[in-house]
């Protein structure tokens, strides 16, 4: 019988005695580090004389003990008195040493320019990109890549706990002459890693060689979010302006990159450009009509899909399926009541749309994504909920007012 | 003599890596396919016991935990910028060299991840579906469905051979 073979083979496998071993101790010095950050910050509330913080950082596994962590335990609050990791160090911590290389090399820009809005301190530190770091990538990475570091502290110092308690922030790149909700992370291929260390949150972020664009103008836009927010910021498209809108509820901010016109790339600007589906599709976009802003369509054939692990849901199924997810989410206690309130306003717009007739499919990818697809009768489309970094729920959904949103292409 | 907080947080970390290590590994290297990786996963999923705040009640608590770490830890590999433009190190030579009568663990190794995940815990460690479909914050409907797929595709990759799906 299959479970019998299964487990008599699996059976087989097991941890090597050394790699127990080493995890045991690893765990060790994990709990003997977090002893020392407790009393450290214990110490720190009897003495305001105490000097900054030094680190050992670079060390690659165990992992630096946030100060944060003890002080949620004691349930203290201690104002952050620790120095900013350098970006070098920040790629090590995340597991990217050739990365962290890189930022350490001359090709590294350090910017150091820091903003404040919606209750954080946004620092933009460095960026590295080009073909000058392709050497020191990993097999199969590309160096054609921009990666910028940026630190996100709290605006009254006290340290961070865990991303999972902080503000969802949407960090994208802009280009000058194009629309943000067009030429954005998302377009521009983009992803982050994202850690917090000693009370600091910081994000990488991993795009395009947007330093090809010097010729334009780029931008680094911060909004509180998932997804750009065009309420976020003040955008006009003749003359073309983008500037952070300073009534948004939540944090906005606009940093201009410091790239030198020596970095344009005309050839390969245009190159992006070109390989981006929604301009190849639609023509670079008028940005200050906001009607002409593309939903992906994308030939779906249903049966194909059915077939292929997509499962159908009727109003009462989806509502059904709906409610266990909020009720296993809630009951986590890992995702924070402004994700839960994000998802269940999304859920009750789904709700209104299968109300309007339209179906809706689910179904699960390879990397654990959730797509939900929608047949309306004027056209097809989709969009994600995606389970990010530390389990949080993210949902790629556009501007308010169109009745689906938009996301990324099926294919 | 009294133990200290700290021994005993010590003790009890070393007491749960005894009792889970080979199901969190196994979990680990069905999901990741190769050795290496299972190990930093097997790491990286008991150093994040020691920085959790959970409050663990039972056994069975711990054990769901590491269970949903891991499987969170696999995906978040596969999905992370840098790793998903990397083509998974397979070991198939090493299966071979090994074991070289493992036939079922490849079969299910080459499955797609979601159907990797229901197959191990519904087939090793005998989770119920409704089990599976809360670690997976997923329903019981979308587990049977991944379950039903995953048994044909494995017939299909194993036809020919003495071992019924």
């Amino acid at each position: 019988m299959f479970d019998d073979r299964y487990k008599k083979e699996m059976a087989q496998i097991k941890p090597s005695r050394d790699l127990i071993n080493r995890t045991k101790t690893a765990m060790r010095q994990e709990m003997q580090s977090q002893s020392a950050s407790l009393h450290k910050a214990h110490s720190k509330i009897n003495d305001e004389e105490q000097p900054t913080m030094k680190k050992s950082t670079f060390r690659r596994f165990f992992g630096t003990v946030a100060a944060c962590l003890a002080l949620v335990l004691t349930g203290i609050t201690v104002f952050a008195a620790v120095r900013r990791l350098t970006p070098g160090e920040i790629a090590y911590q995340l597991d990217n040493p050739s990365l962290s290389a890189a930022f350490e090399s001359e090709d590294a820009i350090h910017i150091n320019a820091s903003q404040i809005s919606g209750g954080y301190r946004f620092t933009l530190l460095s960026l590295v990109s080009g073909y000058a770091i392709s050497d020191s990538l990993p097999e199969g990475l590309s160096g054609n890549r921009t990666y910028l570091v940026v630190a996100i502290e709290r605006e009254d110092g006290s340290a961070m706990a865990d991303i999972a308690d902080e503000a969802s922030l949407y960090i994208s790149p802009y280009i000058r002459g194009y629309a943000p909700w067009l030429v954005n992370l998302h377009t521009l291929e983009g992803g982050h890693h994202e850690t917090v260390i000693d009370g600091v949150r910081y994000r990488i972020i991993d795009m395009e060689n947007i330093k090809a664009f010097a010729g334009h103008g780029i931008y680094i836009g911060i909004n509180a979010g998932w997804f750009f927010d065009r309420d976020a910021f003040i955008f006009n498209a003749d003359p073309w302006e983008f500037r952070a809108n300073t009534d948004f509820d939540g944090a906005s901010v606009v940093f201009e990159l410091p790239v030198g016109l020596s970095f344009a790339d005309p050839v390969r600007a245009a190159e992006i450009l070109d390989a981006n589906p929604i301009l190849q599709n639609d023509g670079l976009p008028a940005p200050s009509d906001e009607s002409e802003a593309p939903f992906f369509y994308s030939p779906v054939d249903y049966d194909a899909l059915q077939r292929d692990g997509f499962v159908r849901l009727d109003y009462n199924s989806y509502r059904d399926w709906m409610n266990q997810r909020f009720a296993a989410l809630t009951a986590s206690g890992n995702y924070g009541a402004d994700v839960i309130e994000m998802f269940r306003a999304e859920h009750l717009r789904e709700l209104d749309a299968i109300r309007r007739g339209y179906h809706m499919y689910l179904f699960e990818d390879d990397t654990g994504l959730i797509r939900v697809l929608h047949n309306p009768a004027d056209g097809e489309f989709a969009y994600n909920f995606r389970t990010g970094d530390n389990g949080v729920v993210y949902i790629e959904y556009g501007t308010e007012g169109n009745d689906v949103g938009w996301g990324v292409p099926l294919n | 003599m009294k133990m200290s907080q700290s021994q005993a947080r010590s003790d009890w970390a070393d007491e749960v890596v005894d009792k889970y290590a080979d199901m969190v590994y196994r979990i680990a290297f069905t999901q990741m396919k190769n050795k290496a990786d299972a190990d930093d996963i097997f790491q990286e999923v008991f150093l994040k016991l020691c920085k959790s705040e959970a409050a663990f009640e039972t056994d069975e608590h711990v054990k769901a935990w590491l269970i949903t770490v891991t499987i969170n830890s696999c995906r978040k590999f596969y999905s992370s910028v840098w790793n998903k433009r990397i083509e998974p190190l397979t070991e198939d030579f090493a299966y071979e060299e090994k074991y070289p009568d493992f036939e079922i663990v490849p079969a299910v190794q080459s499955l797609p991840q979601k159907y990797r995940e229901v197959v191990h815990l519904f087939y090793f460690e005998d989770m119920k579906v409704a089990q599976i479909a809360e670690i997976l914050k997923s329903t019981a409907g979308t587990v049977k469905s991944q379950l039903s797929r995953a048994r044909s595709l494995l017939r299909g990759k194993l036809e020919g051979g003495d071992c019924n799906v």
